[in-house]
């Protein structure tokens, strides 16, 4: 099993709300988390995940939902959780990994409902104002027991 | 699995071919699919620039040994298995055009999107050429992968022999031609 | 005869005991999440509360300033988002603190209050009120009363038996996910604290309904403790724990 990142997006199209990535197979705690160089990626991986996101919605036709899932390359492979709420989970894998999306479902109830959505510490909405909005945003999550959690359910699956 | 459509999508990103096998599919306007071939080439490009630093590193320090065998696409020999009054089908290298495992071209970029209802596979040829077929179920399993990897260069054969050999096709234009469409949809009908 | 006395008495104990029980199930239910959510929102209504008091104060002098500024102020309508009133907590002066911890404290007194009455009349054959000393009051709010309303009974209650309680929580649910940024665990306590008094008046008013009611007869002060070892040996994640020392002065 080897995961390489996993970010949250919010629903204020294109802010990176959370971005964990590990860089080294070998090493569970390598890697950076809510890092400013990945600012660029975020948005690289915001814009393939929207564009092929709207495709899948044309393709559906009227009525129905078709809601992406996975996007595979030669080299990886994305699992994507959008949620009713605006919110996009998308975890980076091998292409051994064929379904995570149990995972990104843990990881949307169990850890971020319980350690953001319920601590009255933490905003729930990351943009403040209109002009962090449209991947302007720079508020990212960053309160200790979700950081712990994400570590602790997402770390024995990187090698 | 049955296939929806069939795009071919030009080294510039435009939409040079397009056909729908089942009827009862979602029908996009002529401009929607248009559009829809620009936004793939545009995330081909981008995919392979979101690849993780762990994968970069590894390819940097030349541990290149995990990643190699993977990228060779098996043959999948029933796929298009010429029947008896299809003799004609293939070329000089055989009834069924290829019969071994072959190297994707396709390193980085997009090759599978799938989605609740459906799922999209991309064939890239070397010249950037972009072979897509739209299937009505959604799987990542490796061998449905590997099963439309061998679909698509099937087409790209045919798209060889019969469009390239047209004497009165432009390349880069829309692909007017008889006997692709009919191949294309017997090889098709075979799945 | 003694032997069939026996058996009416238990069959009636076991006919209050469903009694009780269908009454229950015919209350209308609330949604636990939703609850506890309203109950937290208490904080940053009190704060929000002080704010908009002690603006009013400071405008008094300027009033037409003041009636512009309310007229003017798109804001106002909205109000502020709950993390960020309990921010302008930490930022407060020490009186505006207290003036919010004594509100909140207020709220869950009112609530205490009115609790013990609804727990009393519900006719629990459970409860028992026959002396009416401390220790039973004090064990039913450990029972009754937490149960009710954190759905689960106080895990350890230590006594002097002379009017000194401690009551152990050591997964006191309601603040269980609040956490900052991993360096701030002083501002993280600090912000804890309002949160506590609400529970902290809740046991005074449940104390007040059940007779000690004098003014400053009861005082309940609540603290983040360790757990003990073995609890948190076990779990692995960091849980609050809560102490909360009650002083009633009796036998005046």
């Amino acid at each position: 099993m080897a995961i390489y990142s996993f970010w949250i997006f919010d629903r204020h199209l294109g802010n990176c709300i959370f971005d964990r990535e590990w860089t080294l197979k070998s090493n569970q705690s390598s890697g950076t988390t809510n890092s400013k160089l990945n600012e660029d990626t975020a948005k690289l991986l915001y814009g393939m995940v929207f564009s092929l996101r709207s495709i899948s919605q044309k393709l559906s036709g009227e009525g129905s939902h078709n809601e992406i899932r996975t996007i595979s390359t030669g080299k990886y492979r994305a699992h994507i959780l959008c949620t009713a709420s605006g919110l996009w989970f998308v975890l980076l894998s091998d292409l051994k990994q064929e379904d995570l999306s149990h995972v990104l479902r843990y990881l949307y109830s169990e850890i971020y409902v319980k350690t953001v959505v319920h601590n009255w510490f933490s905003p729930v909405d990351f943009a403040e104002s209109d002009s962090e909005k449209r991947g302007q945003g720079f508020r990212k999550i960053r309160n200790r027991n979700f950081l712990a959690s994400v570590e602790r359910f997402l770390g024995p699956m990187v090698n | 699995m049955a296939i929806q459509t069939i795009l071919v999508i030009n080294k510039s990103g435009g939409l040079v071919y397009q056909r729908d096998f089942i009827k009862t599919g979602a029908k996009l306007s002529s401009n929607e699919y248009l559009i829809l071939a620009g936004t793939l080439q545009g995330v081909v490009a981008i995919a392979s620039q979101v690849t993780p630093k762990a994968l970069q590193i590894s390819a940097k320090t030349g541990s290149k040994t995990a990643n190699e065998p993977s990228q060779l696409i098996p043959y999948v020999g029933s796929l298009g298995a010429p029947a008896q009054n299809l003799s004609d089908m293939g070329s000089f290298m055989g009834q069924d055009f290829f019969n071994e495992s072959f190297p994707s071209w396709n390193q980085s970029g997009l090759k599978h999107v799938t989605t609740d209802q459906l799922s999209m596979f991309l064939y890239q040829t070397l010249t950037g050429l972009k072979f897509v077929a739209i299937s009505t179920q959604s799987t990542t399993n490796a061998m449905a992968v590997s099963i439309a990897e061998n679909l698509l260069r099937k087409a790209y054969c045919l798209y060889a022999d019969y469009v390239m050999k047209n004497p009165f096709h432009d390349p880069e234009m829309p692909i007017k031609c008889e006997l692709f469409d009919t191949h294309l949809a017997e090889l098709v009908g075979q799945l | 005869m003694g032997d069939s006395g026996l058996a009416s008495e238990v069959n009636e104990h076991q006919r209050l005991q469903l009694q009780f029980q269908l009454f229950q199930e015919s209350l209308p239910k609330v949604d636990e999440t939703i609850y506890r959510m309203l109950l937290n929102e208490a904080v940053p209504l009190a704060i929000s509360v002080e704010k908009s008091l002690t603006h009013h104060k400071e405008d008094a002098t300027g009033q037409l300033e003041a009636e512009l500024d309310s007229k003017l102020a798109l804001e106002s309508q909205q109000g502020d988002a709950s993390h960020k009133l309990l921010k302008d907590y930490l930022a407060a002066d020490q009186d505006q603190q207290t003036r919010i911890k004594t509100r909140l404290e207020n709220i869950g007194f009112q609530l205490g209050q009115k609790l013990s009455q609804l727990l009393i009349f519900s006719n629990n054959p459970n409860l028992s009120f026959k002396d009416m000393d401390l220790l039973s009051v004090m064990k039913f709010v450990c029972r009754d009363v937490w149960k009710q309303v954190f759905g689960k009974q106080i895990d350890n209650l230590k006594t002097n038996h002379r009017g000194t309680f401690y009551l152990l929580d050591y997964n006191y649910k309601p603040i269980e996910p609040f956490t900052l940024e991993e360096d701030l665990s002083d501002q993280e306590q600090k912000l804890i604290e309002p949160f506590l008094h609400v529970p902290c008046g809740m046991i005074r008013g449940v104390l007040a309904s059940l007779g000690f009611e004098k003014e400053g007869q009861v005082t309940c002060q609540a603290t983040l403790v360790d757990p003990p070892d073995s609890k948190q040996a076990g779990a692995g994640t960091f849980t609050k724990s809560v102490s909360f020392n009650v002083q009633v002065l009796v036998g005046r």
